[in-house]
């Protein structure tokens, strides 16, 4: 069959619009599977960071089974009419949290805001100082993807991964952790002591859902948040000051990378007001799907590697900090700190297990000697914030500390860990 | 008076289908849940077990945290300390309330 010249320019019409379509929107396509999860790879507009979506549905995925809804703390994933699509209405009612990602039975949600490919550019450029910034529940769950049992401590194998990708530097965000229990700590007992002029109770401020959960739909409940940044942001602002001066680095050439068991994360590494450094303390955020990506990427298996060690000055951690990855574990560190802070005394049996386990809400009294009865309370799931919210707002809260984490079980169930696709239903 | 409506057989198929549908997603959804569950526990133990193999157990007994307050932040809640590691927060209410305004059924 012998094509005519109508056909012929028809072809060419159709191809070259098709062509030009795809120079005018490169984005369309910009996207991979990181660790089962479709990820948009563009680069994210900064700016424009509390009008972005991190998550989203896939319509054509979504079977309208309604899991995510039931999962959602704040309910702004919904349906029109039920059984049908699901989507994140808004980017305002979202708090970024990801359990609806990592809880569909469909895979039918997607992460909407990557830095991997910023993360590589900075790589690639030789005069960029890259800092690793990694999670205390990070290092729980890297393994898995690349085989280890679940629940493996990978830390070393993460730092030697981190180093064999291109990292420059690597500053472990635990140092931070135990650096918030003082801060935190020194804030709780100025509050108790009455030397500081906040409320009690005091809400800790690691979990960044939380924290734009409380400004949006608690905003009077802001003063009984700690002042202190999340670890992470802490980091940021110290490796570009104290860091760069002690390593005699420019901090403009410093590139920090946060790397978090997190999707909310994301969206407080954007924050305008984290440039204390002078700088924006935090360049990048990539969670613990978006690294074993990156690390599969680069050729490497984690789980070969042999263990190494983070850079020191700002890379040594206590047990203290390394709970910070499940839920109750800010809030043990904090006892751990003011029991000895308060009384003077040594602490001989560290591990506090009244405020561990599973349970949404768990409350626990310890009289430091020589000072108060701290009565405090440990929150696992933003759902189970809300009677602990309600007696605050009545005036008959008797807490004085309470520990909020977003995603039930805390960071090492977080939004951004690898997901379990071993029972999804197949479609 | 009504005619009685007997159980058609493609009656039943159809009925029975449905009923097998409802309870193997049921059941998937079940075992999704619980292997969830599961791993959130598994890692928590992980966690745990590695807490007590740390040779240092208390943030305050950190010899880095302890050199960074000597050469640089002077003490918790100081000054400096104020400048770089503590923040303000952004009320956002206003922005919920006009989502619930257009008709959305947030929680609270």
């Amino acid at each position: 069959m012998s094509i005519n010249r109508k056909e012929f320019l028809k072809m060419a019409g159709g191809t070259a619009a098709a062509l030009t379509a795809a120079q005018l929107l490169p984005s369309c396509s910009k996207e991979a599977s990181v660790e089962h999860v479709t990820t948009s790879l563009e680069s994210p507009d900064i700016k424009k960071y509390d009008s972005t979506f991190f998550v989203q549905v896939d319509s054509n995925k979504c079977q309208g089974c309604h899991t995510c809804n039931d999962v959602c703390p704040t309910k702004i994933i919904d349906s029109k009419k039920p059984g049908g699509p699901h989507y994140v209405y808004s980017p305002d009612g979202c708090i970024n949290c990801g359990q609806c990602l990592v809880n569909c039975p469909y895979n039918a949600i997607e992460e909407k805001v990557s830095f991997i490919e910023d993360v590589w550019k900075a790589i690639k450029d030789p005069g960029k100082i890259v800092v690793a910034l990694p999670a205390p529940a990070v290092r729980y769950a890297i393994g898995e993807p690349f085989g280890m049992e679940p629940g493996t401590f990978a830390g070393g194998e993460m730092y030697a991964a981190l180093r064999k990708i291109g990292f420059d530097i690597i500053w472990d965000t635990e140092f931070a952790a135990d650096l918030t229990i003082m801060e935190e700590g020194s804030e709780l007992v100025g509050r108790i002591k009455k030397t500081i002029d906040k409320p009690l109770p005091q809400f800790t401020s690691c979990c960044p859902g939380w924290i734009k959960y409380v400004e949006s739909f608690h905003p009077d409940l802001i003063p009984n948040l700690s002042t202190c940044k999340s670890p992470v942001c802490m980091m940021g602002a110290l490796s570009k000051t104290y860091g760069a001066q002690n390593k005699k680095i420019d901090p403009r050439n410093i590139y920090t990378v946060s790397i978090m068991p997190c999707i909310a994360k994301k969206f407080e590494g954007m924050r305008p007001e984290m440039n204390d450094s002078g700088f924006r303390d935090i360049d990048a955020t990539i969670n613990t799907r978006e690294l074993a990506y990156m690390i599969k990427k680069a050729g490497v298996d984690l789980s070969t590697l042999v263990s190494e060690k983070a850079d020191p000055l700002l890379g040594q951690s206590t047990g203290a900090a390394t709970i910070f990855g499940v839920s109750g574990g800010v809030m043990e560190a904090a006892l751990r700190f003011a029991y000895e802070a308060v009384s003077g005394k040594t602490l001989t049996n560290v591990d506090l297990t009244a405020v561990r386990g599973t349970k949404g809400i768990r409350e626990a009294s310890i009289q430091i000697p020589g000072g108060p009865l701290v009565n405090v309370c440990v929150v696992s799931g933003l759902k189970n914030a809300l009677p602990v919210i309600k007696e605050i707002k009545e005036g008959r809260s008797k807490y004085h500390f309470i520990e909020v984490m977003t995603c039930p079980g805390g960071c090492v169930n977080g939004g951004g860990q690898p997901i379990d696709v071993s029972n999804n239903f197949v479609i | 008076m009504k005619e009685r409506r007997n159980i058609t057989r493609r009656g039943f198929i159809g009925a029975a289908a449905v009923t097998a549908g409802m309870f193997s997603v049921t059941l998937a959804y079940a075992k999704k849940v619980f292997a969830y569950a599961s791993l959130r526990q598994i890692r928590t133990d992980g966690v745990y077990a590695q807490d007590k193999k740390m040779p240092l157990r208390k943030s305050q007994d950190n010899p880095e945290v302890k050199q960074i307050y000597k050469d640089f932040l002077e003490h918790p809640n100081s000054h400096k300390a104020h400048e770089l590691l503590h923040t303000e927060y952004v009320d956002r209410a206003a922005r919920v309330k006009a989502l619930r305004d257009k008709g959305l059924k947030l929680t609270y």
